[in-house]
């Protein structure tokens, strides 16, 4: 609706027995003056805008400040603003350099892997196998399931000594799989991987069987009538109508990895050795086991500038797809 | 109508009733207390004003659990003009919640730390009240009132700034006892005997030695059972302080080597660098694993079929150290409500044979004259025998906490796992000391 049809609209006086003239006789005349004047809009918005401003931006912006602080976290009185040496610092700390580079893993092996895993089941259970409403279940009850608990369940499943996986193993003939999991540095990050996309990827296979549902069935009639194969169909009718949902699918994957630190923490604590450290638990170590909340909090200030980078990243491919639809 | 029937006006006067019962427990009592530190009263029975004494603690279960429900009852009925209001708080999120009360300037008027770099962070940041006052009156009570684990835990830059609490000792190997008497191995008595068994019981299938790192502590006390023997304590506190011994002197080397041996030769469970101390318990006590270095909390509250003996000697180890330590002190935060009543209460704690008695009875040792804890799995002169040696303040809890809590663990997780070489090892906690500066000693 344009501005002239608009006002057109807001000008007409409103038919007798409308709602709309029940709605003028029961509000006070001086409400649609408010509405026009945005104020009754600024007051729905304030509740929300004030929980955003107490508890993301002013701690946000306090986490910024903090960064430039060689604050220990005991005494307000003790903080003093304007040092570069946590910045300075950072390029010499190996543990910090791995832990960017275990974020980078999983952000995108995590995400990639989620968004495949749940595009490819969604395609199958979408369909009418049999006992597909029960897969579906299935893989969904993971999303419900608390962080701290999944890292618990995986913890104890894949205890060398008292878990369960090795002895499975080595009743199926599987002995040489059997090994030491989490204590492996080199299998402890995609071990933790995996259990994140495991905890997560069945919301978004319910999201893109729901996207699927609503491609018109005359498309799909289309495509028989045409004699369309399985990849052409996929290619053709699926694949477009899909894009934009996974274009949502990969955004919340990506941040999803990005925060990753209740499963991390609770089944390797970063180690063995920093080897699964990641900047959120790297930041947490700093803050509350050493005591540099300066240190920690610059940490965290890179964090969030990965996490700028992969959002500004995916809003210019998504506004680029858009230019290229119109 | 009547108000009372409104569910709305019921309602509101619940919630009315609930935020006035909540004011009056938790509110603040008078002020009268609020006088100078110095001030404080000779005789406990007289205490003036009224209100609650709030006390932090992380004696959530266990021995100091029982205890503590003990002092507070007994003191309540001696004072009920100034109960303590107990806070316990789960280990694992206690020093965010202190150090959370203490930089919103809402601490408790009795605050139990570790000790150690504990007290020197509050300490520095001008958090905690001087002791001297109180130190000088209760310090008669202690064992070994001016000892390095003593002086280590609580003063700093000669200032006292808490009252030693309860006392861990280190030092201990434990053994299940079904699976000795079902290989028919006697507790071992030297190191060598030690490993003479675990070939044994390695053979037999049995994990000799229950070890679960993922905390990184419990690998670092076995480290440091070698360099009480290697080195020395004198020469551990000194690369504490930084006063000349540094963490890649031969002796440190040599301790790391042997771990890193132990480890290489299969005498500890496979992956146990992500495993959790709980798992390393739970080794030991179900057979699984055949014996455990442990410290004495292994026993509060004492196990069945566990026993217990002084890690054994290493033939011609120049040292016998052994790790003794303050496990909780109690410390005034600079800013508590009520300094004075607390302080009496401090000095009710120290010097009243019957709170050290009960806390002994409980299960959990104290450093205090005449406290004697009876550990059923250890010979009861055993415990202390163990304290009569030479103490080694823990080097983990001296050491700067990016070293003592974050580096040192990350490094012996390397050690443990082969990815680091004695040397390396060494090399890099040194490194790790020399940028973080000298501990508390």
């Amino acid at each position: 609706m344009n501005q002239s049809v608009a006002d057109a609209v807001r000008a007409e006086p409103p038919a007798p027995g409308t709602s709309k003239s029940l709605t003028a006789q029961r509000w006070p005349s001086w409400l649609p003056h408010l509405r026009r004047s945005g104020l009754v809009a600024c007051l729905f918005i304030l509740p929300g805008f004030l929980q955003y401003l107490v508890f993301m931006f002013i701690p946000l912006m306090s986490t910024v400040a903090l960064s430039f602080t060689n604050w220990t976290g005991f005494s307000f009185s003790d903080i003093h603003i304007g040092s570069l040496r946590n910045y300075s610092a950072l390029g010499h700390d190996p543990v910090f350099v791995q832990a960017l580079v275990h974020t980078l893993v999983f952000v995108v092996a995590g995400s990639a892997v989620e968004t495949l895993l749940a595009l490819g089941l969604a395609l199958v259970l979408f369909g009418n196998l049999p006992l597909a409403k029960v897969f579906r279940t299935i893989f969904v009850m993971p999303a419900v399931l608390s962080p701290v608990v999944i890292g618990l369940i995986f913890l104890f499943v894949l205890d060398p000594t008292l878990g369960i996986i090795n002895p499975l193993l080595r009743d199926l003939g599987l002995k040489s799989l059997a090994g030491v999991w989490l204590s492996d540095p080199h299998k402890a990050l995609p071990i933790l991987v995996l259990v994140q996309v495991w905890s997560t990827f069945g919301l978004y296979m319910l999201l893109f069987i729901a996207r699927l549902g609503m491609i018109p069935e005359d498309q799909w009639d289309s495509a028989a009538v045409d004699g369309a194969s399985r990849t052409q169909t996929f290619r053709w009718v699926i694949f477009p109508a899909l894009r934009s949902m996974a274009a949502v699918v990969v955004l919340l994957t990506l941040i999803d990895c990005l925060k990753v630190f209740n499963t991390v923490f609770v089944m390797t604590q970063g180690g063995p050795n920093h080897a699964t450290e990641v900047l959120s638990t790297w930041a947490y170590t700093n803050v509350f086991a050493n005591n540099e909340v300066g240190y920690g909090d610059a940490v965290a200030v890179v964090l969030l500038g990965v996490a700028l980078l992969f959002i500004f990243a995916w809003a210019f491919w998504m506004r680029r797809e858009a230019a290229r639809n119109r | 109508m009547s108000l009372t029937k409104n569910p709305l006006t019921r309602g509101l006067l619940a919630v009315a009733s609930g935020a006035i019962l909540v004011v009056m427990s938790v509110g603040p009592g008078t002020t009268a207390d609020a006088g100078s530190l110095h001030s404080q009263p000779q005789a406990v029975q007289a205490l003036p004003g009224s209100g609650s004494i709030t006390f932090w603690d992380e004696w959530t279960n266990g021995a100091a659990r029982t205890a503590m429900t003990w002092v507070a009852n007994a003191w309540d009925k001696i004072h009920p003009n100034w109960p303590i209001a107990e806070r316990p708080i789960p280990n694992d999120s206690f020093f965010a919640a202190i150090r959370t009360g203490i930089a919103d300037n809402n601490p408790p008027d009795v605050l139990q730390t570790e000790g150690y770099e504990s007290t020197e962070s509050f300490a520095q940041a001008h958090e905690l009240a001087n002791l001297n006052s109180l130190w000088s009156q209760v310090k008669y009570r202690y064992n070994q009132p001016d000892g390095a684990s003593m002086t280590g835990a609580c003063r700093y830059q000669g200032t006292w700034y808490c009252v030693p609490w309860d006392w861990d000792t280190q030092s201990f190997l434990f053994w299940n006892e079904s699976v000795m008497k079902q290989y028919h191995l006697s507790p071992p008595t030297t190191f060598e005997q030690k490993l003479a068994d675990a070939k044994v019981l390695k053979a037999a299938g049995v994990i000799p030695f229950a070890l679960s790192d993922a905390d990184g502590w419990p690998g670092m006390h076995w480290y440091f059972e070698f360099v009480g023997q290697f080195c020395g304590s004198k020469t551990q506190d000194s690369a504490v302080m930084r006063t000349g011994a540094k963490w890649n002197d031969p002796c440190f080397v040599k301790s790391a080597a042997l771990l890193s041996t132990l480890a290489k030769d299969g005498y500890f469970p496979p992956g146990l660098v992500a495993e959790n101390y709980n798992v390393q318990v739970t080794l030991l006590e179900s057979g699984k694993a055949a014996m455990a270095e442990d410290g004495i909390w292994l026993e509060e509250p004492p196990v069945a079929n566990i026993g217990g003996e002084r890690f054994p000697a290493i033939a011609g180890a120049p040292y016998n150290a052994t790790s003794g330590w303050v496990g909780t002190s109690l410390s005034v935060p600079a800013k508590a409500r009520h300094s004075v009543a607390a302080m009496a209460l401090l000095k009710w704690m120290a010097t009243n044979p019957a709170v050290g008695n009960e806390w002994a009875t409980a299960g959990d040792p104290m450093n205090l004259k005449g406290a004697n804890v009876h550990l059923p799995g250890l010979d009861a002169t055993l415990v202390g025998d163990v304290q009569n040696y030479p103490q080694l303040p823990p080097a983990d809890e001296s050491l700067p906490f990016a070293v003592g809590n974050t580096a040192l663990y990350a490094l012996g997780q390397g050690l443990l796992d082969g990815k680091l070489t004695p040397q390396q090892f060494s090399d890099q906690l040194e490194a790790a000391a020399a940028k973080a500066g000298p501990g508390m000693g």
